[in-house]
């Protein structure tokens, strides 16, 4: 067997190696191995600490008979299953975690000891909050006038909106 | 080699600490993680990322260079690797992935590989407080382009929930050959599980140590702000630098050690074929050496650049990419002595 990398020697070393999670299986020849000697253990420690700690705290959901049905709920934006997110230990998209919340959250809990975030707050999300506040504001003043001149099918309007927007809706616009 | 790039530099408690760094992980909020990403799909990350950084003026005097690193060989994605630049996943898996990164290398952009975006500051010495401050102001100017996946209680959306909340990871790279030789270090790694770090050798988790080399990492980054997990990081952090201070000052009158310092630096300024594992335990020793004095006119700086010079991949980048390993051994020998004055 020639060598998996440079393809041109004898293939004479057997290197074994897990990246997050995925066993990976070569022959090398000695010239090869040696380069990658040096790489393959500074390749550890890019992945130690990321990815390969996740794996392992989930049962074994796809091996229960009892928890196939899990697989009938998929991420409508990715098409990911919760069996693809217990396998591989990764979510598809930003949006499998609204999906998957529920089923995700003791596994957070587990691997962080916490579940609410408590660091920067992104821009977008700091802007959308400012933004729903000063809405939220000037609707509770236009509800308030509404009912004081008994237009009370205005009122209803305002204060379904308030409604949304407190209950996190959408308002980028 | 470019001398202005950020390990040619000396930081604060250089005797000790190598370098430090914090990574950010970020993804786009409208596209599938990278698990998930067609090749087309991820041409088109790439292309959003690179034009926000090249719309973003307070960015350009970093100088981003831009790399396909599926066009690049492999040898040259090695040297990247040995820099810290990329990661090993990128080694397997190039199409679709980039990387930017500034001139001195101290500030990188890998996109596609774990996550969209992986922003990296590196400095040498001790310094993740200022490091810090750099990448967040960084994260900053791009969030504002690229409006990154968060949600009000998971913090920031990474394809692994290992890295969800802050996505910060933020290290030391420790020299720390006293409490290596008194076996405290066994203590010491057992106690920082505790207060939710991490301390691998050089090379990842259950790889001997290399050159007594120690990355001190977070393990936590949801539930904790990142400044709390920088301050948490640098304390412990320092209370283990005075430890190996301490333990140097005790071990440097013995005659054995003083021995080994000398007898390694005979070796690394003698030999003439060096091995990549030899180099790293003799140029311990020597760094040793240096921090207590035993060896003078050699300078943090000059063996940080001589560990990074003498990576396999970087001597083949530069030698030719068909220079085998008994060939690398040689020149590794030559570039050591050289470094060291030898003859
Ligand atoms: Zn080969
Ligand atoms: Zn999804």
């Amino acid at each position: 067997m020639l060598c998996q990398v440079c393809g041109k020697k004898n293939a004479n070393v057997h290197v074994k190696q897990i990246v997050n999670d995925v066993k990976t299986e070569m022959m090398l020849c000695e010239d090869c191995a040696q380069n990658l000697g040096v790489t393959s253990a500074i390749e550890e420690e890019f992945n130690s600490g990321f990815g390969d700690l996740f794996g392992s705290f989930f049962p074994s959901y796809v091996a229960s008979p009892y928890r196939l049905d899990y697989s009938v709920s998929r991420c409508e934006k990715c098409g990911t299953s919760f069996e693809d997110v217990s396998s591989t230990g990764k979510l598809g998209c930003a949006n499998c975690y609204k999906t998957f919340y529920d089923e995700l959250l003791p596994y957070i809990k587990r691997i962080h000891g916490n579940t609410k975030h408590a660091g920067k707050v992104a821009l977008c999300a700091r802007a959308c909050a400012d933004n729903c506040k000063s809405k939220i504001e000037e609707l509770q003043i236009k509800l308030k006038r509404a009912v004081e001149n008994q237009e009370f099918e205005q009122a209803a309007v305002f204060r379904d909106e308030i409604k949304k927007l407190k209950d996190g809706g959408n308002c980028d616009e | 080699m470019n001398s202005a790039v950020w390990y040619s530099k000396e930081g604060q408690n250089s005797d000790v600490v190598v370098s430090s760094r914090i990574r950010l992980a970020r993804n786009l909020p409208d596209v599938p993680f990278p698990i998930r990403l067609s090749k087309e799909t991820a041409q088109v990350v790439v292309s959003r990322i690179v034009s926000a950084v090249e719309k973003t003026g307070e960015l350009t005097k970093y100088d981003f260079q831009f790399l396909d690193l599926s066009k690049l060989s492999r040898v040259k994605r090695l040297s990247l690797l040995e820099r810290h630049l990329i990661s090993p996943d990128l080694i397997q898996k190039s199409s679709g992935t980039a990387l930017l990164s500034s001139t001195d290398e101290s500030v990188s952009i890998m996109v596609n590989e774990e996550d969209h975006l992986r922003l990296q500051v590196m400095q040498a010495g001790f310094g993740l407080q200022e490091i810090y401050v750099l990448a967040d102001s960084i994260d900053n100017l791009l969030d504002a382009k690229l409006k990154f996946a968060f949600d009000d209680s998971l913090g920031y959306l990474t394809q692994c929930p290992t890295n969800l909340g802050t996505g910060m990871r933020a290290s030391l790279m420790l020299h720390l050959p006293a409490l290596k030789r008194t076996g405290a270090i066994n203590n010491v790694v057992k106690n920082l599980i505790k207060l939710g770090l991490t301390m691998r050798g050089m090379y990842g988790e259950g790889t001997e140590p290399v050159g007594d080399m120690y990355q001190l990492s977070n393990q936590v980054t949801l539930g904790i702000s990142e400044k709390a997990a920088v301050k948490n990081l640098e304390d412990i952090s320092m209370q283990l630098v005075n430890q190996e201070k301490t333990a140097r000052n005790e071990l440097r009158s013995s005659l054995s050690v003083q021995d080994e310092i000398h007898r390694s630096f005979g070796l690394l300024s003698n030999c003439r074929l060096l091995g990549s594992n030899e180099f790293m335990s003799l140029v311990s020793n020597v760094r040793f050496g240096v921090a207590v004095n035993e060896l003078k006119n050699l300078s943090f700086a000059d063996l940080n650049s001589l560990m990074f010079k003498v990576q396999a991949a970087s001597i083949c980048l530069e030698y030719g990419e068909e220079t085998n390993g008994k060939e690398q051994n040689r020149i590794r020998a030559d570039i050591v002595r050289k470094a060291l004055g030898g003859s």
